[in-house]
């Protein structure tokens, strides 16, 4: 079977995922550019100024500190905000599916930063539909043989607790 | 909760000033607050508060060795102050202090109404 796919990562309403992360600088003044990643593809809109950063080792920073907090929490739910705060920089990240979204910001305080974390929910959705893109047209292309490679997943190996043991 | 030591209090008092000390001891006063660890600047653990703290240590030292890489690539020359992860029961939070790193685990006030919820 033959069938065109596109390679350009969208969501079901066309936006693609760099459009995505323009939208999120564009809402709070203090986001100087955003890095998203589901592990495999990096996507950027940092700044000029930001053209030296190697955007995608920052991005697998982010998603590999969320992978080794994972050691920690075992079967509690999953730690899916961070805050690092620099001398010059707040980052503020929220775990996605297989990977992450960093904004990186002007310094910010307690209440910017509320406020910034809310803010960034509103995006989650569709920019984790823009990065699904291809996946989600390969299946439909490829259908059985797509379902059937999910399917024959293994399943997770099971968790320990850890904080829970702390509650008796 | 059992206290268990990595370093005795005399050797500790080496990487906390007083005041360090002080709200150390006030946060141990404080009920939502889980457990404390803290770590050496390379990533030993000196203090423990529990026993699940000889995790949180290597957990946390690669932790903020990513977030330290992360800080340079953006031009920070001071390690990462503060670090903080937070989920729906649980927040951990990490900052420098003079000579070491606290890492503090704290139940989430809401998590904590969930569960006299649970059993009211």
């Amino acid at each position: 079977m033959s069938a065109e796919v596109s390679v350009e990562q969208t969501d079901p309403r066309g936006r693609s995922v760099t459009a995505i992360l323009d939208k999120i600088a564009r809402h709070n003044s203090d986001v100087l550019g955003c890095i998203a990643t589901d592990g495999v593809e990096s996507y950027n809109n940092l700044p000029e100024a930001y053209e030296l950063v190697d955007a995608e080792a920052m991005g697998e920073y982010v998603n590999n500190m969320f992978a080794v907090m994972q050691e920690l929490e075992a079967s509690e739910p999953d730690f899916e905000n961070l805050v690092l705060e620099y001398e010059g920089h707040t980052i503020v990240a929220k775990r996605i599916e297989g990977g992450a979204l960093a904004l990186i910001n002007n310094p910010i305080n307690r209440g910017g930063l509320k406020k910034m974390q809310v803010g960034m929910n509103l995006f989650l959705n569709p920019l984790a539909q823009a990065m699904k893109g291809p996946e989600v047209a390969a299946i439909r292309v490829e259908g059985p043989e797509a379902v059937s490679a999910v399917r024959d997943e293994p399943a997770a190996a099971p968790k320990r607790r850890l904080f829970g043991r702390l509650r008796g | 909760m059992t206290m268990t030591h990595a370093s005795t209090g005399a050797t500790i008092g080496r990487f906390l000033t007083s005041q360090e000390t002080v709200e150390l001891a006030r946060l141990q006063q404080d009920n939502s607050v889980v457990g404390y660890s803290l770590l050496g600047m390379d990533g030993e653990e000196l203090q423990g508060s529990g026993h699940w703290t000889d995790m949180i240590a290597p957990v946390f030292a690669n932790v903020a060795d990513l977030a330290n890489k992360l800080g340079e690539e953006l031009g920070e020359t001071e390690a990462c102050a503060r670090i903080s992860f937070d989920n729906r029961e649980y927040q951990v939070f990490s900052v420098i202090l003079s000579a070491c790193r606290a890492v503090i685990v704290k139940r989430k006030q809401a998590s904590v109404t969930e569960g006299l919820r649970s059993v009211g």
